[in-house]
């Protein structure tokens, strides 16, 4: 085998490996052919551990991102993180949140029995409004005041009616019972900022208000 | 290709199904994890900086796109680089690179028909070519030779398999292989070895 054999047959091999006996035997006695196949086997070497060193400008993702939302592939909000670390991850999670669930479900159900169990107990009747002599005072302030006071008079006194209303439908309803015991305390203060505001105090006692309302039963 | 040892990536996996489902999150991750491969392979592909950036954008584009095909039949790291490689061969052929390169540019390239001196003794490679040097003779090889080298030597596919991407005989994938190499070793012979400027009149001024 001469020189261009050799490197006929080298050029041909699929692999640097697949030397044939022929070709080794001819490298052992050619330095030239050993030059070349040492340096081929070299660059291969290193071409094979050539890294990735270097990467595509942030404005290659950003371009993907826009297009991938352009295109609708993008089917939910960005997460800042995506932590699928440990596969499964909620998997552990999940055992704490039924326990929870459980929890609540127990605790609906024993309200629901309870309501069914306990006695009716008879509600008590609504407090009476506050109702002292606004026609009185407003007869004595100038027609400016008047009409505020009035307005918020009438305001209050809507909301009272309304919150009466519902309380009849719902007797048992605690929260329409304090926000009406509420409304009743603004109209008192509106007296009083009426009184306050003519001096007329001393001659003019503000109404009687309900200290609290009683306790309405508890379903 | 040779089959390169595939860690099993539950998280990859696990991303895989979200991106499928639509998730931005799992596309970033997907993306972040296989750039840097993508994006060297159309570096060095194409030698140009901007041109690889435009073939990664495309290349992940595409992988998302088909992304809900992906059965997992093969690695994802495989499918996504057989995709960016038709890809940039896609980009070459529409340039004519690389067919020029492969069969029309016997006797332009100077280097083609140099014959070797058989017998005569060759500057020996080994340890005295560092990877930056490498690199860029690398891409001092004209495309189709650049092509073919970095689809075998660097990135390991078979020649029946770069036969098939790049619609050439097997024998012709060889024979541009060797004559890449050789092309490729001339450049690493060639390549200035003496002492630099500066070093020469440090001597000269010692003299």
């Amino acid at each position: 085998m001469n020189c261009e054999e050799f490197e006929r047959e080298f050029a041909n091999l699929e692999h640097l490996s697949d030397d044939s006996a022929a070709l080794e035997a001819h490298r052992a006695s050619c330095r030239s052919c050993a030059g070349l196949v040492s340096d081929v086997k070299f660059i291969t070497a290193e071409a094979r551990q050539m890294t990735s060193s270097s990467e595509p400008s942030g404005r290659v993702w950003r371009q993907i991102h826009s297009e991938l939302q352009k295109s609708g592939l993008i089917k939910e909000p960005r997460q800042t993180v995506f932590a699928p670390a440990p596969a499964f991850g909620w998997f552990p999670r999940m055992s704490m949140g039924l326990a929870y669930a459980a929890v609540f479900v127990i605790a609906l159900g024993v309200v629901y029995i309870y309501s069914i169990l306990a006695p009716r107990v008879a509600t008590p009747a609504l407090p009476q409004p506050p109702n002292p002599p606004f026609a009185q005072v407003f007869e004595k302030i100038p027609p400016q005041q008047r009409s505020t006071y009035v307005n918020h008079l009438n305001q209050v006194d809507a909301s009272i009616e309304q919150l009466k209303a519902f309380l009849a439908a719902h007797p048992e309803d605690p929260f329409a019972r304090q926000e009406l015991f509420t409304t009743y305390q603004q109209k008192s203060r509106l007296w009083e900022d009426l009184v306050r505001w003519h001096d007329f105090s001393e001659s003019t006692a503000p109404p009687a208000i309900p200290e609290a309302i009683p306790a309405s039963s508890q379903p | 290709m040779n089959p390169s040892p595939e860690v099993p990536d539950s998280r990859e996996a696990n991303a895989i199904e979200e991106a499928k489902k639509g998730s931005a999150a799992a596309f970033e991750y997907l993306y972040e994890k296989h750039k840097r491969r993508v994006y060297s392979l159309c570096l060095r592909m194409t030698g140009d900086t901007a041109e690889a950036e435009d073939l990664t954008q495309e290349a992940f584009l595409q992988m998302f796109r088909k992304i809900g095909t992906f059965r997992g039949e093969s690695a994802f790291s495989t499918w996504l680089h057989r995709l960016a490689v038709n890809l940039v061969l896609m980009r070459l052929r529409k340039k004519n690179v690389l067919t020029s390169s492969l069969d029309e540019a016997q006797g332009q390239d100077p280097g083609e028909n140099r014959v070797r001196e058989y017998g005569a003794a060759d500057v020996v490679l080994t340890g005295a070519v560092d990877r930056v040097t490498l690199e860029r003779a690398i891409e001092a090889l004209p495309a189709g030779y650049r092509t073919i080298f970095h689809l075998h030597d660097v990135e390991g596919y078979e020649h029946k398999e770069i036969a098939g991407m790049i619609g050439c005989s097997v024998g012709n994938s060889k024979s541009q292989l060797h004559k890449a190499r050789m092309k490729l070793r001339e450049l690493l012979q060639m390549r200035p070895t003496g002492p630099s400027e500066s070093e020469a009149e440090t001597e000269k001024e010692q003299k």
